[in-house]
């Protein structure tokens, strides 16, 4: 698949969710936002969730545009080492399958930072851990000349 | 509750209880990019409930939780498996959505399902 200017915010959620549905053990639990089940025993994690595509503009060239956006991963897990784990196996998936994003139309794919926490929901205490990614991508503009 | 308050109840059910439908949903995700969720509606007609409607005066409207208008629908112990949170109940042409489901128990065993409605 390749992004195109009228569905980069579409494409580019795919793209991420189909590099990340191949990672071990990743294939039921991503989600584009929290699920809408009950969420309320270890049970039901881990969950990936991975966010919409945030994007803005740059001007290029005089014919082009930078799309410059971010995409967020957010692992939700009952351990720690799991957590880890999980976070790695994202980087790690992205970060091999950087050509297949740049097939479909991504540059510069890179992991801008990630972040730690964790909250107690109930009787569980659920580790998360954020994954930010940027990337670029570049279309030709409408005329307004 | 009492040994009492439960037979008055299970008493209240068979004497004044009326026949209710109770909407079972059951969500499915797909296996697409979005998960896009799918609820699929079975309806049990005929169940028998005793059918308490929420006053100003009762502790659950006081307590803001529900609205007066609202019902507290009374079970027996037939048919327990379709009364869970999320599953609708219609009564007089009126659909509620359960919110809170208690099982009161005398020495473990179910005696009476109290099912907490708010109106859709």
């Amino acid at each position: 698949m390749t992004v195109s200017k009228a569905t980069v915010v579409a494409n580019i959620y795919k793209e991420f969710y189909d590099i990340l549905v191949t990672a071990t053990g990743f294939t039921t639990i991503i989600y584009p936002a929290w699920p809408e089940f009950d969420v309320d025993s270890k049970s039901n994690y881990p969950l990936i969730i991975l966010g919409s595509p945030d994007i803005s503009w740059d001007e290029f060239t005089i014919t082009k545009k930078w799309v410059n956006g971010t995409i967020g991963i957010d692992i939700y897990t009952t351990a720690a080492n799991t957590c880890d784990q999980y976070a790695d196996r994202t980087i790690d998936k992205v970060e091999t399958e950087r050509d297949t994003l740049r097939t479909a139309g991504l540059s510069f794919v890179s992991l801008d930072s990630t972040t730690k926490d964790s909250v107690d929901r109930g009787k569980i205490r659920v580790h998360i851990k954020t994954i930010t990614f940027s990337f670029k991508f570049i279309f030709t503009k409408t005329r307004t000349w | 509750m009492t040994i009492l308050d439960q037979q008055i109840i299970v008493n209240n059910i068979n004497e004044f209880g009326n026949t209710v439908t109770v909407r079972e949903i059951s969500k499915s995700f797909g296996s697409d990019e979005y998960r896009l969720l799918t609820e699929t509606e079975t309806d049990h007609a005929g169940i028998l409930a005793w059918a308490q409607v929420l006053t100003l005066a009762d502790d659950l409207v006081k307590e803001g939780i529900f609205q007066a208008g609202d019902f507290v629908f009374w079970f027996d112990t037939n048919n327990t498996s379709y009364i869970v949170a999320g599953n609708h109940i219609q009564h007089n042409s009126i659909w509620y959505e359960i919110n809170d489901v208690i099982e009161h128990r005398l020495q473990d065993t179910i005696y009476v399902i109290e099912a907490r409605t708010k109106k859709i």
